[in-house]
């Protein structure tokens, strides 16, 4: 198995936190299905791509 | 032609406030969207939010075994680690023990879920708990003329005591670890306490803006907000 998923936190634990966050969060900002599900992926991408440049950033450091 | 001001404010909505609704969506997250006819999005605050908070429950509440000991851990506790007769303290005895653990702080916003904590903390024997951890040593550490015979007493109040110190409707849900097993975890590299207690502090802290949703109304209250069929 590849190392990345050998851990359920890289593909368990963590998508759960972003989806679950990002639609709570999105729920308390509009009425409407259709704003709350548009937010909702917003928010799930911002989450991932700011998670993502922390897993980078930590990466490089520990392979230096 | 009209000619639309560029300062032209939007037309407003009143919002209508609801403290009740509030107080419910605290209790059981979503619970005032509910109640106000709102049901898709207070199912969706339920779902959302218990998931998180059960999840890091499920993932932070565990039994250990070492050296033939069982110990229990779990990540939703208030501990009892202030003596309530220091009378140079002027901070309330239950906000020190909160800066002990301000993780406490956030879980709590979770509602009812958290009140476990509360109840266990209401009942906890400090010193009951010490006299545990200090058997438990004695137990491995049992010399001199007939160990077998001083186990067996050792073992008994042990037994006694773990019996009392557990609530009798709750057990040992959501009350605090001992430092030994604490000490068992963290020496064996165990970071499962720290990613746990992350799930419920995030749905705790959550639940507060689901709650500010049902005093309130969604933050961005807009005519594409007003009711209408693709409203929840």
């Amino acid at each position: 198995m590849i190392p990345l998923f050998a851990s359920k936190i890289y593909w368990l634990d963590l998508p759960l936190l972003v989806v679950l966050i990002s639609l709570v969060y999105s729920g308390t900002r509009h009425e409407r299905w259709s704003a709350i599900l548009g937010e909702a992926v917003r928010w799930g991408f911002r989450l991932l791509v700011f998670l993502g440049v922390i897993g980078v950033i930590l990466f490089v450091v520990s392979s230096m | 032609m009209a000619i639309v001001s560029p300062l032209a404010q939007p037309p407003t909505i009143q919002r209508t406030y609801s403290p009740f609704a509030g107080v419910l969506s605290y209790l059981v997250p979503g619970l005032g969207q509910i109640v106000q006819g709102r049901i898709g999005k207070g199912l969706l605050f339920f779902v959302c939010i218990y998931t998180l908070y059960f999840y890091g429950l499920y993932l932070g509440t565990d039994t250990l075994t070492f050296q033939g000991r069982t110990y229990r851990i779990t990540d939703v506790f208030l501990p009892d680690t202030i003596e309530a007769t220091n009378p140079n303290e002027k901070m309330p005895v239950v906000l020190q023990n909160l800066y002990n653990r301000p993780q406490y702080a956030g879980q709590f916003w979770v509602g009812i879920a958290a009140w476990p904590a509360i109840l266990q903390y209401r009942t906890y024997d400090r010193r009951r708990a010490e006299r545990i951890e200090d058997l438990y040593v004695s137990l491995g550490r049992l010399k001199g003329d007939d160990p077998e015979k001083k186990a067996s007493a050792t073992q008994a109040e042990l037994d006694e005591l773990e019996k009392a110190q557990s609530h009798p409707l709750l057990g040992h849900l959501m009350q605090e670890p001992g430092a030994l097993a604490l000490n068992v975890l963290h020496n064996a590299g165990d970071k499962r306490l720290e990613l746990a207690w992350v799930y419920t502090v995030i749905a705790g802290v959550l639940n507060i803006m689901v709650i500010y949703d049902a005093v309130a109304g969604a933050a961005y209250l807009s005519g594409d907000n007003e009711p209408g069929k693709d409203v929840l």
